[in-house]
């Protein structure tokens, strides 16, 4: 399936292609997340996880290219899956995110979120 | 009540029936020992539940001292919990969420003082013994007791210790302090506190403005520099991930725009941002912060990652945030060398 850009998710042109935040879906309820997704990246992030709440279904998010999320990135995150209330999966999140994900209490804040390899 | 429900009021004294916050001067381990265990003993009959935050030797001390009694009483570790002291509050307040609803009282000893303590830590200790009365006067009654040493801290230390706490305890006697509430110790004057000098001097190795579109430098310059320092891999992520925070916090609410800086400070590299914000709440970074929205994140996640994180703001100086992370002397020789990259621009 052909990756689709939703609106916002353009590189940064701040951001080299290691840095740059990039949001797309493979189709099927699975989004991938690569890059940065720091402020800069925030609204791109924002509306991804919005046009993935809205269909629905259960949700798979790949962080395996992801080098940096921020609080307000996690944040965004655990909104969309209590948005979304059905099974959520990360997958291949990086230790930072890992441990963020639980410093911020996240784990009880969207309890439908499993992590994954 | 949750930590974000903390009053933000505060009142002049502890009064029966509220918060009593008491420090205890003993002299040596074995009167610490003596009272210590005396305070726990008076709990447990009267069944109110008890927890302890001291550091070793004495927290096992205490425990052979009571013996089988130790079991209903619930140690933590101070050295850990108080490593940076920002983190005490949240621990008591946990404490209290659970008992709130008893019948019962319940009570607590907690020791964020000894005597290795850093000039920068003890202020920042004194502070949160202020910020407990901040915390917890306007909350369910409950008793406190801070004990103080006082044959290893200086009598500078201990006279802040009458300045802290609205009750004292010496020598079996209870009494009120003369010297609470301080005016050091108001809300407005912990924020304006000046930093201790450093003892030895100090190499600036990064500084820069900052903008929004300078995040990804940032985040860049402060692994390179504290990779560079020997700070510990995984707390290199934690120092970049917290940095980002507090630019971020200087983007949103300082004005758009500061200035981040590092030295080294003995064992330790100091990151400080700067900008024209100003905070209010005294408790800030020490309030859970509600995992769906509002502010204050940024600092909790700073004081949960940070051996020591020091925040100052005022109307006039604007807000600086200064966090720090112990970085190894492995290798003296280039830890003494600033980042190559020592960019000033402007965003």
């Amino acid at each position: 399936m052909q990756p689709v850009n939703p609106p916002g998710s353009t590189e940064s042109d701040v951001c080299d292609s290691v840095s740059g935040f990039r949001v797309w879906t493979s189709g099927e309820g699975r989004w991938h997340l690569a890059g940065e997704a720091d402020l800069i990246a925030e609204s791109a992030l924002r509306a991804a996880m919005d046009t993935a709440c809205a269909s629905r279904a259960a949700l798979v998010l790949d962080c395996g290219e992801l080098n940096f999320i921020d609080v307000a990135g996690l944040r965004a995150i655990a909104q969309a899956a209590l948005a979304l209330g059905s099974p959520v999966v990360v997958n291949g999140a990086n230790e930072m995110l890992r441990r963020a994900w639980s410093l911020l209490d996240l784990h009880a804040a969207a309890p439908n979120v499993e992590f994954s390899t | 009540m949750s930590i974000d429900q903390l009053p933000e009021s505060r009142s002049a004294a502890s009064q029966p029936g509220r918060f009593r916050h008491e420090a205890m001067l003993y002299r040596g381990a074995d009167e610490f020992v003596d009272r210590a265990a005396t305070f726990v003993r008076d709990a447990l009959a009267a069944e109110e539940p008890i927890m302890v935050a001291v550091i070793e030797p004495r927290a096992s001390m205490l425990r052979d001292e009571l013996g089988a009694d130790a079991r209903l009483v619930n140690f933590i570790d101070m050295a850990a919990i108080g490593r940076n002291p920002a983190r005490i509050i949240p621990a008591w307040q946990e404490w209290v969420v659970r008992h709130q609803g008893s019948v019962h009282g319940f009570r607590g000893i907690g020791e964020p003082i000894w005597s290795s303590r850093s000039p920068a830590e003890l202020i920042e200790c004194q502070q949160h013994e202020a910020l407990l009365n901040v915390a917890f006067d306007e909350g369910p009654p409950w008793w406190l007791l801070c004990p103080y040493d006082t044959t290893s801290l200086d009598s500078d230390v201990i006279a802040r210790a009458h300045q802290t706490h609205p009750g004292m305890m010496d020598g079996g006697r209870a009494y009120r302090s003369a010297s609470y509430p301080h005016p050091e110790f108001s809300r407005s004057a912990m924020f304006s506190a000046a930093f201790p000098e450093s003892t030895e001097p100090t190499l600036q190795l990064y500084r820069t403005d900052f903008g929004l579109a300078d995040l990804p430098r940032i985040r860049q310059a402060v692994a390179t520099c504290a990779t560079a320092q020997h700070v510990a891999a995984p707390r290199v992520d934690d120092l970049v991930l917290v940095a980002n925070e507090l630019a971020c916090n200087s983007i949103k609410h300082g004005g758009g725009t500061g200035t981040l800086r590092m030295w080294r400070e003995g064992g330790q590299l100091v990151c400080e941002v700067h900008d024209r914000g100003l905070i209010t709440d005294p408790l800030v970074g020490r309030r859970k912060p509600n995992p769906e929205r509002g502010g204050g994140a940024g600092l909790w996640i700073a004081n949960l990652l940070c051996d020591l994180v020091q925040i100052r703001s005022t109307p006039q100086t604007g807000t600086t945030v200064r966090v720090h992370m112990e970085a190894s002397n492995a290798d003296p020789g280039s830890s003494a060398e600033p980042v190559s990259e020592n960019h000033n621009s402007k965003a």
